[in-house]
């Protein structure tokens, strides 16, 4: 009985004291938050996930595109597949769309908000800490000012630590327009120029930009900061100039529109190196990728990785072209679309696909009354093979190789030059500066072949009919008829109301009642 | 390697310390038999209240030191005890009988057995010779019915397929919601791969007082499985083997060809803005119906004869220090589809032997190798190959396979035959099991047990698509290959001490246990580009490029500490108090250990005075328990915050600059260092009577079942946390119930017998607390809903009316305001043969707000009724499973019932989903057909609603399980066949169902993207199960 009582004993003093160790979690194949973001090189990669989300937000990596279909569709220029637009529903089943492009803007804020906040400044170099800090906020603030278009009132996401960040309650848009601004101001102040980076594109060059690691074309700069933000401010301003009682009054109007300006003005006369590519459709050719004309935009690698690349141009491109077996030309524009562009326009070709292949192999040009037109614009680097060739399904000549026919390099545009000139058009008309209005107008129509005459009417309409041909099928549009409250100008059915803003997610309102009360009209 | 090291010191401290002292009398001798006058070997004889023992040799003969004074004491495993006085006897012979009646049969109640008169909690007992009563390969699946209030289903029927065992309604939804297996001691995940051969009885512990034994790891129940041991002083060798050939019992029932282009056609009419006019189904055009021909079958091109067959081998060496059996078991099932096949091979080695007096060492080895060839998910192998329009060739004009779709669009078809005949796509699980054990006897009193036990599980996944499938050709290739590894360690000491005094009797069961678990993934991810398809996917290095390879590790670690008293009083009174401490690596700081208690008591109210003398009431006995177990069922560092790569996954994209990826992190999860574990706490009132001596036994039980902090490994999270779930303790639930079994001798003569079985069982699931309002159990997709007051996973829609016959129904269907008296039409937009829905809220309008429970997964009731007729050397059984008031979640009807989209948005469909119709279709809503239930093609619902019939069915059902009859041979002495038998059986013979789907047990959810755990959608949710099939056996059983 006494040897029982001590082996007894032995066994449980042994296991009792090994206990608090052997309880202990041994990690191996992630990091913990709680010993990351603790470097230069954490912080990028940290960053550099910011910029993952950013991506998902705007493409998802597999055949994707919710984002597109959902700020295309309304517009006038696309038609989409159900479930249309008309349609929404925030009832029973949330709109995949919606849903998606709202968790997935989300994803990249908190990202962006957890860097902001964990980022341990006082180990990392002061120069890279500024910039990783900066770059974050760009990227946060971008989020959120498209969050804040398409929802309205939105939470403010600090970075989520533990489950009680994970319920944040709703805040009114004049709150979430000041953290934008807030962001974008250290963002314009401690971001480098692009054309910094093109001249001193290589490391260890001397120049102090190299002291900065992880530095690569396609970052955001101080230019596409103040691009940004030119565009929040002419947002605010147009939106209080189109709609009553907005902001809450927090905003003046022609403050904002003279702000607006100003940050039009510093990034076209800020010798950022910015310019208009000669030619429209060369745009968005990948060598023109982080080139002049590129202020901002998501950047895409050709590859086999499908962690790289979009499947944009297979699913904008013509049915049974072998180019993807699934979604081929799926995503079609309006013919009716066409017909605004006139003939000598240069982007009407490049805009769209005017003739095919059929499955006998025979090109057919479009007749006039065709029912289904695909478009070209992110197609832009492949080519028919000239006709003496004899004609294969796979006649469309890629860019390198055809090894994966559905991962596509081609960036997806945030912020193009043209469009800061049209931002800077309307801003200098608003604030009754017409003769430099008409002047930058006529830089983007020249560009398109159109000449520097402006026609006659009025000078908003012309602008806002130019940003559409200039801009279409890059998700800028339907945020243009939401500022300017001319919804319906294009869609007839989309004057309710309640169009101004989608719904919120129903899913997210039941789990967080922070949320409440739904947009209205929902 | 710690836990070894640890394990043999505490051997060698008890082989120093353990010497008995033998006091020097005289010996007696003597012989233990049985009633039959067989000798008995391996008989335990003790000198009561001494240390003295020793055990019986190969006659029967033992010999042993005593005194004059003493009594001797002896037991054996199935016999009863007996105790008698030497009184100066030299020779003794000793007659043991074997225990009769279910009172005195042991049962295993976790770490120790005692008599089922002892037993004060509730478990049911189901033995061997019953298991086997049914002849499959699937312990599980002869589980079926046998015990109360345990819910056993097929949810699988492929080869090889999945099973589901629940215990008094769901109590945990994380994970599988599937119970603890003990086999011999040792935990696993499953118990599929044992041959029911070789089992000699499960024990399942339904209450928690009875599972606390089993603290963080009894939530959701425990099932004991005691195989068979080797048996001292025997030899024997037993084969056995049958024969199967399964036919399909229910099909998924689809239209001809002239049904479907007739459909396809109507569509287009009803609907030229979804099907442009132009379009024709190639070789059905729509001006010439007479064109139409028998059109393509391909299921049934698909199918092959559906065989299995079954071989088992069993042999015992017994001598009287140490005996050892091995069992050899192999299986083959061919599958419904060509070239598909599971393969089993099952062996087990088990060794005891007897080192010196007070010490035994005992081993028990399984390993099992099992291959599933099935070429497919078996969802996708069901919906793709039942699903194809029967307007789609099998094959071109050049007699291959076809990849073109019905319009005759090129490589937009995956032809699932061949898919069937080309891809390579084998998953093979190893998986051994062993214990090593040492018993000491220190005194008669006090026994101590220490064991090492070992689970190695390896799972290995080979699959190569080659180029001649359409996917394939896509990429020239694909293969992957995965591994999945896991090692689990456990080590425990028990120390055991009996004591008796007059009427009163003592136990006490003390130990700790101490386990890890490790387990390593490696994944090639998808390698494609190869430049033939020669290699398979055994030579990676042929394919250029490979994406989302992966690595992974994983380890957790769990001590616990228990304990166990008994105290019965004259057999009259029971007590019986469990604990258990237990420490787990996997929660939060804060919560690692929890403490498990539960009481249990009992009274033997026959014993009494006012019942001693019954000629009726031979025994009744009530049972009072209360107590509770809890479950860590989730994966490790959930409770940690964590940064992911990027890189690491296919599924997380990552980003580039210039043209080069770059490294990229990001939060996975966020800490939460309050991270519990699931309660469960149970109360449970039950009563053992027996009547007639034992010819007829109730049994029932009573219980509530309380589980709090319940763990949902995926709680969704609002987008706006930028998180998509979390680990989480998420809510409350709560299962009332009842149960009983019924089984009494209703025929006793001396030719015929028949017994009977009836096994009822019933609970109510409701969820008491849920964090964060109601949500669907599958975004999007499933009606499957989880809310306060409401069963978990009740289907939650705006139920369905009928279909508008006409627009006098639609003007009719209106709502008279009380107070302005105007009445408004409630579906004022609906065309005559679109969905009428019921306005439950009456706000006069059809929207999300009108959903309400139309059906639970959870069953009324169910109910197994067993008879065992036997007239001489014939034996038959048949027992019958029912099940009722459960709705099952149809989601076939998704594509095969769609009348909204018919085909119209799945042109481009080249695999996976159904394209085909019911041909309950047929009976659609035309202005010639207006009294009908389905919709009119091409109907639209403006509501957000569905347009279609409603997937929620009524998956009530009563089947014939088994029908088994059975002819033993008479054997004469000599003969070297000492034992032979012949069984032919069918099984599933008879399905009496609603259901629409192929079986109402079938559960096939979509793989991957359910927002919670596949527990809850394995309640009822069936995509294009795999059809369940009637299965005739022949099997001969032979004993030499």
């Amino acid at each position: 009985m006494k040897n029982i009582v001590i082996i007894a004993a032995l066994i449980l003093i042994s296991g009792l004291t090994s206990c608090k160790k052997y309880l202990q979690e041994e990690v191996y194949s992630s990091s913990e938050t709680t010993n990351f973001y603790m470097n230069e090189q954490q912080g990028i990669s940290a960053l550099n996930g910011v910029y993952g989300g950013l991506r998902d937000s705007y493409f998802y990596y597999a055949n994707d595109f919710t984002l597109f279909r959902m700020l295309e569709g309304p517009t006038g220029t696309v038609t989409t597949q159900p479930p249309a637009f008309m349609n929404m529903s925030y009832g029973i089943k949330d709109l995949d769309d919606i849903y998606d492009t709202w968790k997935r803007m989300w994803v990249c804020v908190n990202r962006a908000s957890t860097l902001i906040k964990l980022l341990k400044v006082e180990n990392i170099k002061p120069a890279s800490a500024k910039r990783i800090l900066a770059e974050a906020k760009f990227l946060r603030a971008l989020c959120y000012f498209n969050l804040v278009r398409m929802w309205g009132d939105v939470p403010i996401n600090y970075g989520v630590e533990t489950v009680d960040d994970a319920y944040p309650k709703k805040v009114r848009e004049s709150v979430v327009y000041n953290l934008i601004i807030e962001d974008l101001k250290t963002a314009s102040a401690d971001l480098p120029k692009w054309n910094e980076y093109a001249s001193y594109g290589s490391a260890n060059s001397g120049n102090p930009l190299t002291d900065y690691q992880g530095y690569q074309a396609g970052r955001a700069t101080k230019g596409a900061a103040q691009a940004l933000l030119a565009k929040v401010y002419l947002t605010i301003a147009s939106s209080i100039a189109s709609n009553s009682n907005l902001y809450d009054n927090v905003f003046d109007k022609n403050e904002m529109y003279s702000k607006a300006k100003l940050m039009c003005d510093s990034v076209y006369t800020g010798s950022h190196g910015y310019g208009l590519t000669t030619n429209y459709a060369d745009v968005f050719k990948e060598v023109n990728e982080s080139g002049k004309e590129d202020i901002f935009s998501i950047k895409f690698i050709e590859a086999s990785d499908i962690k790289l690349g979009n499947s944009f141009a297979a699913i904008t491109g013509i049915k049974n072209t072998g180019i993807l077996s699934t979604e081929v030309g799926s995503l079609r524009s309006i013919p009716a679309f066409l017909t605004e562009f006139t003939i000598p326009d240069t982007r009407r070709s490049a805009t769209f696909f005017l003739d095919y292949i059929n499955t006998s192999n025979v090109r057919v040009v479009y007749p006039t009354t065709i029912r289904q037109l695909t478009f070209k614009k992110y197609w832009s680097d492949f080519q028919i093979a000239p006709d003496n060739t004899p004609m294969q399904r796979t006649t469309y000549v890629y860019k390198t190789s055809p090894a994966d026919k559905s991962r596509f390099g081609d960036d997806i545009p945030v912020l193009r030059y043209a469009d800061l000139l049209l931002m800077y058009s309307e801003s200098l008309l608003a604030i009754g500066d017409i003769a430099n209005a008409r002047e930058r107008l006529a830089d983007v129509r020249e560009r398109a072949g159109l000449g520097r005459v402006i026609p006659a009417g009025n000078l908003l309409d012309i602008i806002i009919a130019e940003r559409r041909r200039e801009l279409c099928f890059e998700m800028q549009l339907w945020f243009d008829y939401q500022r300017l409250n001319i919804r319906s100008r294009y869609r007839t059915d989309l004057a309710d109301p309640k169009f101004k803003y989608f719904p919120i997610p129903n899913s997210d309102l039941i789990m967080n009642p922070g949320l409440l009360p739904q947009n209205p009209g929902w | 390697m710690k836990s070894i090291l640890k394990f043999s010191l505490c051997i060698l401290m008890l082989l120093l310390f353990n010497n008995s002292i033998i006091a020097q009398e005289f010996i007696v001798k003597g012989q233990v038999t049985n009633e039959e006058k067989m000798p008995l070997v391996g008989v335990n004889v003790i000198v009561a209240g001494k240390t003295v023992s020793t055990m019986t040799g190969e006659k029967g003969e033992f010999s042993i030191q005593v005194e004059t004074s003493d009594k001797l004491k002896f037991s054996y495993i199935g016999m009863d005890n007996k105790t008698v006085s030497i009184k100066n006897r030299l020779y003794l012979n000793v007659v043991l009988k074997s225990i009769v009646g279910d009172l005195d049969e042991v049962v295993v109640i976790g770490y120790e057995s005692v008599r089922r008169s002892d037993v004060t909690g509730s478990i049911s007992k189901i033995k061997g010779s019953d298991l086997n009563k049914q002849q499959t390969t699937n312990v599980v699946s002869a589980m079926v019915g046998k015990a109360a209030g345990v819910y056993v289903r097929n949810t699988g029927n492929e080869p090889g397929g999945a099973t589901s065992i629940k215990i008094r309604g769901l109590s945990s939804i994380n994970g599988t919601g599937e119970p603890l297996y003990v086999i011999d001691g040792i935990y696993s995940d499953d118990i599929s791969f044992l041959n029911p051969a070789d089992i000699s009885s499960i024990e399942i512990l339904k209450d928690a007082a009875s599972t606390s034994i089993y603290g963080s790891r009894g939530a959701n129940g425990v099932v004991l499985i005691t195989t068979n041991k080797p048996k001292t002083g025997q030899l024997n060798t037993t084969y056995s083997n049958f024969f199967t050939v399964k036919s399909l019992a229910r099909q998924i029932q689809v239209v001809d060809a002239k049904e479907y282009a007739t459909l396809f056609y109507e569509m287009k009419a009803n609907r030229p803005d979804v099907i442009s006019a132009s379009t024709e189904i190639i070789g059905f055009p729509q001006n010439n119906p007479n064109a139409w021909g028998a059109g393509y079958d391909f299921a049934e091109e698909a199918q092959q004869p559906w065989t299995l067959q079954n071989h088992s081998l069993k042999i015992n060496f017994g001598k009287p220090e140490s005996s050892t059996a091995f069992a050899v078991n192999y299986v083959k099932d061919n599958g419904l589809f060509s070239n598909q096949n599971y393969n089993r091979l099952n062996l087990k080695l088990d060794g005891l032997a007897k080192l010196s007096k007070a010490v035994e060492f005992g081993y028990s080895t399984i390993f099992t190798r099992s291959n599933y060839n099935l070429l497919w998910n078996s969802q996708f192998a069901t919906e793709s190959i039942y699903g194809i329009t029967p307007v789609t060739p099998i094959y071109d004009a050049n007699g291959e396979y076809n990849f073109s779709n019905m319009f005759g669009e090129k490589n937009t078809f995956e032809n699932p035959l061949a898919r069937l005949s080309n891809v390579t796509d084998i998953d093979k699980r190893d998986l051994s099991l062993s214990d090593f054990y040492l018993n000491f006897t220190i005194t008669p009193k006090l026994k101590f047990k220490a064991s090492l036990k070992y689970n190695y599980q390896l799972r290995d996944r080979l699959s190569y698509l080659p180029s001649t499938t359409l996917e394939g050709s896509l990429t020239s290739g694909q293969a992957v290959v995965r591994s999945d590894k896991s090692n689990e360690y456990t080590n425990n000491y028990i120390l055991t001490y009996a004591t008796t005094k007059n009427k009163h009797y003592f136990t006490f069961l003390g130990g700790s246990e101490l386990s890890e678990r490790v387990r390593d993934f490696i994944s090639s991810g998808e390698v494609t580009q190869f430049n033939t398809d020669l290699y398979g996917p055994y030579n990676l290095s042929a394919g250029a490029v490979s994406t989302g390879y992966n690595s992974s590790k994983i380890k957790e670690s769990l001590v616990g500490f228990l304990g166990r008293v008994s105290y019965k009083f004259n057999e009259k009174y029971f007590v019986t108090i469990n604990g258990r401490y237990d420490g787990s690596s996997k929660f939060g700081a804060n919560n690692k250990w929890a403490f498990f208690p539960g009481i249990a008591l009992a009274w033997e109210m026959s014993k009494e005075n006012f019942l001693r003398d019954s000629k009726i009431i031979s025994s009744w006995k009530w049972r009072l328990s209360s107590g509770t177990s809890g479950s860590s069922n989730i994966l490790p560092y959930q409770s940690q915050g964590s940064i992911y790569n990027l890189g690491l996954s296919v599924s997380t994209p990552t980003y580039g600059f210039g043209n080069n990826g770059v490294a990229a992190e990001a939060p996975q999860t966020f800490s939460n260092p309050n991270l519990k574990w699931e309660v469960t706490t149970e109360n449970n009132l039950g009563a053992d009577i027996g009547l007639w001596n034992g010819r007829v036994n109730f049994s029932g039980e009573f219980f509530i079942k309380k589980i709090s902090d319940l763990l949902v490994r995926d709680f969704p999270l609002p987008g706006v946390s930028g998180f998509a779930s979390s680990t989480r303790n998420g809510g409350d639930m709560k299962n009332t119930g009842v149960e009983f079994t019924l089984s009494g001798e209703v025929i006793r003569k001396k030719k015929f017998k028949m017994k009977s079985n009836i096994v009822f069982s019933k609970y109510k699931n409701v969820i008491t607390k849920w964090l964060g309002g109601g949500q669907f159990i599958r975004e999007n997709k499933y009606s499957g809903y989880v809310a306060e007051g409401y069963a978990y996973g009740v289907f939650w829609e705006v139920p369905v009316l009928g279909v508008f016959a006409d627009q006098n129904e639609i003007n009719n269907y209106a709502i008279k305001n009380s107070t302005t008296g105007i009445s408004t039409l409630i579906q004022p937009a609906a065309k005559p043969g679109d969905l009428k829905y019921a306005d439950t809220n009456g706000d006069g309008m059809i929207n999300i707000f009108d959903r309400t429970v139309v059906g639970s997964p959870h069953p009324d009731f169910t109910l197994g009724v067993g008879f065992d007729f036997s007239y001489k050397n014939w034996s038959l059984n048949i027992f019958t499973n029912s099940v009722y008031g459960k709705s099952v979640y149809n989601a076939s009807n998704i594509e095969l019932m769609n009348t909204s989209e018919f085909n119209t948005n799945r042109y481009d469909e080249p695999w996976g989903e159904a394209t085909t119709v019911s041909p309950r279709m047929l009976n659609r809503w035309t202005p010639t057909n207006i009294y009908t239930n389905v919709p009119k093609l091409g109907s639209v619902n403006g509501n957000g609603l569905s347009a279609n019939v409603s997937n929620v069915e009524d998956g009530s059902f009563i089947r014939v399980e088994n029908i088994a009859l059975s002819y033993k041979f008479t054997s004469k002495k000599s003969s070297i066949i000492k034992n032979a038998s012949i069984v032919a059986s069918v099984q599933n013979a008879f399905l009496f169902t609603k259901y629409k789907g192929t079986d109402p047990e079938n559960v096939q959810p979509e793989p991957g993207g359910w927002a919670l755990p596949q527990s809850s959608s394995m309640l009822a949710f069936d995509n294009f199960g795999y059809p369940r099939p009637i299965v005739y056996t022949l099997g001969i059983n032979a004993t030499f």
